[in-house]
């Protein structure tokens, strides 16, 4: 269903922005994402006697997908607290739970100028995303300062306790394996043994964290939009909860998102001892390496869960969407990763 | 995705192409093409299934499993509760469809998931649990490396493109 089958959507959005004559010039939906379904709209309206163009975009929650059941208050919610935390996000304008305006909730927010890489050998041939030395500098450094920035901020003063605190201790570790589980166990593949033994081993080896932070949860490249060397916005934050930042330092140092040999550059951005370096002057938290491998067979059992909640989707015909069918298909990939990390000698 | 049976996948595949591409498609001939796509892939259907070789491996490989830690259990005195004993029992694997199979391998499955959570439960009782447990994991393994080796190359630029709507 598009934009033009939702007419109301016309005035709502005149409403909403206080313009007259409102009209949709254009409307581009991104679907290098997989899960949250992202509209930009370029807008042209009467305000106070001027004409105004203005480009926003209206994030949607889908039906399914992969990180399903979707909750985009959340995100909405998360953004809205950090407009002042100096982390570099969109400005929100406001959320919609009615959906009768445009078929499910969603939240409006500004369009940040600027490209978003797109993670894809295709596009890469010579194994360089970023080709200008200084410019995969800058944006190194305003990978890291953002990270910083979230992992520093006072989610309590914010208001984002409604995340849910895990307290201390072992409470970080515990929450995201018992979360994790829940989804797997939704999906229908609780009863593979080698989720059986990763939920175990992750239940035995829980390390305490006694400062709990605001983790994001898919922090990367690909997940941030950039213009001249800086990054201007920080994306998807469908995976947000406080717990340990060591959850997104693993994440962050993904196979995936690597550059190829023979740079392997995290994130195509700069080396995994560089970027822990500087992580750690910049935010004067330590990295402690049992932590890291803990939250590394974590990540394996998160992404188990993001790949089989896919297959489930797929499998009980939720959308007539495909793409989580074909997403389904780096389940081995996931075990092949959980299986290594579960056990150092097991080498794919 | 070997958990989600082929006729089920190949029905979302024809619902989609119907229901969502067709409709898209303006030119006669194209669609044409696409209804023979549904046609061809709709007389397939109960004709194919996976791999018997590979669903039987997985079985055998399961019940070594499961006898491993059995082993185990019975070193240590522990009674094993007999949903995990009666997945070691044999069937004919040759005179079965590949969706029985498939309930055959999801039944070993379960139960060596529960005899895992037995062992952890037990840990204290049971000598060498961890190697018990390693030599689960190296098993399975194998097998994830097999699967591996099936896996050809994604192209996700083809699929994840910008669209405008018009």
């Amino acid at each position: 269903m598009s934009i033009a089958d939702h007419p109301g959507l016309v005035p709502y959005l005149a409403r909403k922005l206080g313009g007259d004559d409102l009209t949709i010039k254009d409307v581009w939906q991104n679907t290098e994402g997989w899960s949250m379904e992202t509209f930009s709209l370029a807008l042209e309206y009467r305000k106070g006697g001027a004409r105004v163009e203005q480009e926003i975009i209206l994030r949607r929650q889908p039906v399914s997908g992969l990180l399903e059941p979707y909750d985009v208050s959340t995100e909405y919610r998360v953004l809205a607290a950090m407009q002042e935390t100096g982390v570099a996000i969109p400005e929100t304008y406001w959320f919609e739970p009615d959906p009768a305006v445009f078929e499910r909730p969603f939240y409006a927010m500004e369009k940040v100028e600027g490209e978003v890489h797109f993670l894809t050998q295709e596009t890469d041939p010579d194994y360089r995303l970023i080709p200008d030395d200084q410019e995969r500098e800058g944006l190194a450094n305003d990978f890291i300062s953002n990270l910083v920035r979230i992992h520093a901020c006072d989610w309590r003063s914010l208001g984002l306790d409604f995340l849910g605190d895990p307290g201390p201790g072992k409470g970080s570790a515990l929450g995201q394996t018992e979360y994790w589980e829940a989804v797997i166990e939704r999906a229908g593949f609780r009863n593979k043994p080698l989720v059986t033994l990763a939920v175990n081993w992750l239940r035995e080896n829980a390390p305490e964290n006694d400062t709990v932070r605001l983790v994001h949860g898919d922090y990367r490249s690909g997940n941030y939009i950039y213009k001249e060397k800086r990054i201007r916005a920080i994306l998807d934050w469908e995976m947000v909860h406080l717990g340990d930042p060591h959850e997104d330092l693993v994440y962050v140092l993904g196979q995936l998102w690597r550059s190829p040999p023979p740079t392997e550059w995290v994130s195509h951005l700069l080396t995994e001892e560089a970027f822990l370096k500087r992580y750690e002057e910049l935010s004067g938290i330590p990295v402690e390496p049992e932590k890291m491998h803990y939250c590394q067979v974590l990540n394996d059992l998160k992404a188990v869960g993001i790949i089989t909640t896919a297959t489930n989707a797929f499998a009980k015909n939720k959308t007539p969407d495909l793409r989580p069918g074909v997403f389904g298909t780096l389940l081995d990939m996931a075990y092949a990763g959980l299986a290594q990390h579960l056990d150092g000698g097991f080498k794919v | 995705m070997k958990d989600t049976q082929l006729t089920t996948i190949v029905e979302r595949i024809n619902q989609t192409l119907e229901d969502v591409i067709a409709p898209e498609i303006e030119s006669v001939i194209v669609r044409g093409q696409l209804f023979a796509v549904v046609e061809l892939l709709n007389q397939l259907q109960g004709k194919y299934e996976y791999r018997h070789d590979l669903m039987v491996q997985d079985i055998q490989v399961g019940r070594q499993m499961l006898a491993t830690l059995i082993e185990a259990f019975e070193k240590a005195g522990i009674e094993t509760p007999e949903v995990i004993s009666t997945a070691t029992r044999e069937v004919d694997l040759l005179g079965v469809s590949g969706d029985q199979l498939r309930e055959v391998r999801s039944g070993v499955e379960a139960a060596v998931s529960a005899a895992l959570d037995l062992l952890h439960a037990n840990r204290s009782e049971i000598s060498e649990a961890e190697k018990v447990e390693k030599a689960v994991l190296g098993r399975l393994g194998q097998n994830i490396l097999r699967d591996m080796m099936l896996f050809r190359r994604q192209r996700f630029d083809k699929i994840s493109q910008r669209v405008q709507e018009e």
